[in-house]
């Protein structure tokens, strides 16, 4: 395995509950999401690889190093974890600068680094209030700063949208994005599962301590054979397309969805689309709009999530 | 500065700055005037000053040391790992570069200052407040003996509830029963059992340098180097257990969660 | 579509009085009180108290002198009132202070109940451990030594009456004391060692200043002296009491009710909806 990060047959219990259950993933380069409802691990994995927590069994690696374990190879981590503690008697400015001493960093260094991080999460009007003053989206910008401040190759963040306004989420989101484009990688977790969507394609799913699916997105919903895709299709006239439709043989069922409406349920969305445009062509059949239903995290979470249990 | 000196300063410099702050600060700075506060209710009495000056001398092993210097490093040393570990901001520290033995040496560090800056005071102003109140003048070595004896209780102590914060949920129980009964009682025994307390070794060194007065009277089989060199042993040893924790225990606190 | 009200199918459940709130809280807090180092705790003043209090009056009744004055070498000696030190912190430390270190006092006071109810509650359980820590050892040396026969059963209920008396009055200063100090903190580990070191630096500073002042009146500032002159009346020890038994117990009391005071002023201020 050569990601980021691989775990092979990570196992950690909390006496008798497990935590991880024979987790075993690479993470590639890039934004990796890590979803799973609550309780399926994703904290756990995070504070493995924190070096919070050891492995009970298998191996975990992080940059190539061992998780469990100090070393410089830490300073190309940076970790944002997932609770709000904070050391709230410090100002913003001072936690930042702080924890880039303890890096490592010369003074003057961390102070210019930690200035420039706090930019980039836009806190610099408040840097020098104290970090019991802020509000929950703050408390969760500053913990990303901290993360970013020392610019590691690898970022870990543990919800870090959690407790955070739409707008500071679209604003997270975006830094998020232009981090990867700066070239970090980072791996984030998150339960809301349309907001890891728009950051990537490429996830890993939990579930009660287990891997059930990772890569893209939509080759894992591809490959989800017994569900059939859902399609709707809007048109003026229903009936007609459905009595043409009705005949291919990747179609499982069709159901009438109002009154303009066709909910078709294929098992080659692929061949549903390029077969569409001939039927309209030829047979001069009407369509107003197509979507793909079931084409999303969400879904693909509730397929799998089904077949785990 | 070298890397991990400068890291170990940092680590240090940000312990105390969490010591020494808020409610807990004004707290045990209150509580490190009570020996002062005796002295001065002594000196209203106008006793004799031969009486009022033993009175202030006497006090530092009756009080001082065992409640004074107990209490105040008890709080800041147990809460350095403890109170970061059950806030869950330790991890701010363990995911970073820094080994986890300077983590332990910081956090020792400053806790060792902080408690100084609260315990040097306590162990120093009785003996101001009566030779201003009339007492004999006091012999240069007193004050100075006081001060290291402090120093070497606040360094002895602060290394093993440093360790205790780090190892154990019930840090605040075993400290209590440690502080005030291990320490206390276990010095009223007859034989060798008193060997087994820091506080032995410290009233070895102070029988030791001050020959004469209230503080002279306590066992002292030791010279100074051996009562020394325990005392800085014991220190050590704590902290190299302190490290060797740190390095193999989880610290999350839901590794208690089952 | 229309909403409209539900229907009800039966009559809305009747809520119970402040009373039965109040014991739910107590009952709630006696057993989250009811931790390994309480019971270690507990059982350390039960074996030591009754070690060395049994003991001593069974010497003293081969020697033909137990009386009911006997049984206070409970209180004379360092065991009980350090041990009920021990158990009163040990028990009482967080019982406010891990509610608002935690933020959960506001799923308390955000309910139909008083905060002095609230108070009340934390005071009951709290006190009832060190009730249970301070009396119930004497009661079960008496007990022993009424069936091994080396008491009578006057000279027994006597002893008896000294436990329950003394106790009772340790119990609501020291519930006081550390109720009080833990309402001033959300760390249980401060409130705990401010205990400790609050009533061994009254004691040891005290006996100081009384005794190279020779001015007895400060002794009063001493709760263990206050509790043990409380102890030698209640047990009928005769001769001279370091102070006057009635002015402690009223010091004992009033001062536990200051201390009741104090945390429930401190409770008026806590912001049950602030962040």
């Amino acid at each position: 395995m050569t990601g980021i990060v691989d775990a092979e047959g990570v196992t950690k219990g909390y006496g008798e509950v497990l935590g991880l259950n024979g987790f075993s993933a690479t993470f590639p380069p890039g934004i990796t999401g890590l979803v799973g409802p609550n309780g399926a691990g994703k904290s756990t994995f995070f504070r493995l690889l924190a070096g919070q927590l050891r492995v009970d069994a298998g191996t975990l690696t992080l940059l190539g190093h061992p998780a469990w374990g100090q070393g410089e190879f830490r300073r190309r981590v940076g970790y944002c974890p997932e609770n709000a503690a904070l050391f709230d008697w410090m100002s913003g400015e001072d936690f930042v600068t702080t924890l880039l001493r303890v890096d490592g960093f010369p003074r003057a260094e961390a102070r210019e680094r930690a200035g420039r991080a706090i930019a980039t999460v836009g806190l610099t009007e408040d840097r020098l209030r104290r970090l019991r003053t802020y509000s929950k989206g703050m408390r969760q910008r500053i913990k990303l700063a901290q993360c970013i401040a020392h610019e590691p190759d690898l970022i870990l963040l543990d919800e870090p949208l959690n407790g955070v306004d739409p707008v500071g989420r679209a604003t997270l989101s975006e830094l998020l994005r232009k981090l990867k484009a700066d070239g970090h990688h980072i791996i984030v977790s998150s339960h809301v599962l349309y907001e890891i969507e728009r950051l990537t394609e490429q996830i890993v799913m939990i579930s009660n301590g287990r891997v059930i699916a990772q890569g893209d997105i939509h080759r894992i919903r591809d490959l989800i054979d017994a569900r059939p895709h859902v399609i709707e299709i809007d048109c003026p006239n229903p009936r007609d397309l459905a009595r043409y439709i009705g005949a291919w043989d990747h179609i499982a069922s069709i159901e009438f969805s109002g009154e303009r409406r066709l909910r078709v349920l294929t098992r080659s969305p692929e061949a549903l689309y390029s077969a569409l445009p001939e039927l309209v062509i030829a047979r001069g059949v009407s369509v107003t709009a197509l979507r793909s239903v079931d084409d999303n995290l969400d879904a693909v979470f509730r397929y799998l999530s089904e077949g785990a249990r | 500065m070298t890397g991990e000196l400068s890291r170990l300063v940092s680590v240090a410099s940000l312990s105390l700055r969490g010591s020494l702050r808020g409610p807990r600060l004004i707290g045990l700075a209150a509580f490190a005037l009570v020996p002062t506060l005796i002295v001065a209710a002594i000196a209203s009495a106008h006793p004799a000053p031969r009486a009022l000056s033993n009175a202030a001398e006497g006090l530092f092993a009756s009080l001082t040391v065992p409640i004074v210097v107990m209490v105040i490093v008890l709080v800041l040393s147990v809460g350095q790992f403890r109170n970061e570990i059950d806030a869950e901001t330790l991890v701010y520290l363990t995911d970073r570069s820094v080994s986890r033995v300077v983590i332990v040496l910081g956090k020792f560090l400053g806790a060792l200052v902080a408690s100084l800056a609260l315990i040097l005071p306590a162990a120093l102003l009785p003996l101001a407040v009566a030779s201003l109140a009339g007492g004999p003048a006091y012999a240069a070595k007193v004050p100075v003996v006081l001060a290291t004896s402090a120093l070497l209780a606040a360094a002895a102590y602060g290394g093993f509830f440093l360790l205790l914060g780090l190892v154990s949920r019930s840090a605040l129980l075993i400290g209590l029963l440690y502080g005030f009964l291990w320490e206390e009682l276990l010095p009223l025994l007859p034989g060798d059992v008193p060997r087994l307390t820091v506080n032995f070794y410290l009233r070895d060194l102070l029988a030791r340098e001050l020959t004469t007065g209230p503080l002279s009277g306590y066992p002292a089989p030791y010279s100074i180097p051996v009562g020394l060199a325990v005392i800085v042993f014991l220190t050590l040893l704590f902290l190299a257990m302190g490290s060797a924790s740190l390095r193999y225990l989880e610290t999350s606190p839901e590794r208690e969660a089952a | 579509m229309s909403i409209s009200a539900p229907r009800y199918a039966s009559a809305p459940t009747e809520r119970l009085g402040r009373t039965d709130r109040a014991l739910a809280i107590v009952r709630q807090q006696f057993l989250n009180q009811s931790t390994g180092a309480t019971w270690a705790v507990v059982a350390l003043t039960y074996i030591a108290v009754i070690l060395t209090d049994a003991l001593y009056v069974l010497l003293a009744s081969f020697v033909g002198q137990a009386t009911s004055a006997t049984f206070e070498f409970a209180y004379e000696s360092p065991v009980l009132p350090f041990l009920l030190l021990i158990v009163a912190t040990v028990v009482g430390a967080g019982c406010i202070a891990q509610d608002l270190g935690s933020r959960s006092i506001v799923l308390f006071l955000s309910r139909p109940i008083k905060t002095l109810d609230y108070l009340g509650a934390k005071m009951a359980a709290t006190g009832s451990w060190i009730l249970i820590a301070t009396v119930g050892p004497g009661i079960v040396v008496v007990v022993i030594e009424a069936a091994l026969g080396t008491v009578s059963a006057s000279v027994a209920l006597s002893a008896a009456f000294g436990f329950l008396a003394t106790g009772l009055l340790a119990t609501i200063f020291f519930t006081g004391l550390v109720v009080a100090l833990s309402s001033l903190t959300t760390r249980p580990l401060y409130a705990g060692v401010a205990t400790f070191g609050l009533v061994l630096s009254l004691y040891i500073g005290v006996g100081v200043v009384a005794g190279i002042t020779g001015n007895s009146i400060v002794r009063y500032a001493d709760p263990i002296t206050n509790v043990r002159s409380v102890a030698q009346a209640a047990f009928g020890v005769s001769g001279a009491h370091p102070t006057d038994p009635v002015a402690s117990a009223i010091i004992l009391l009033v001062g536990g009710a200051c201390l009741a005071a104090l945390a429930a002023w401190r409770l008026s201020r806590v912001e049950v909806v602030a962040e």
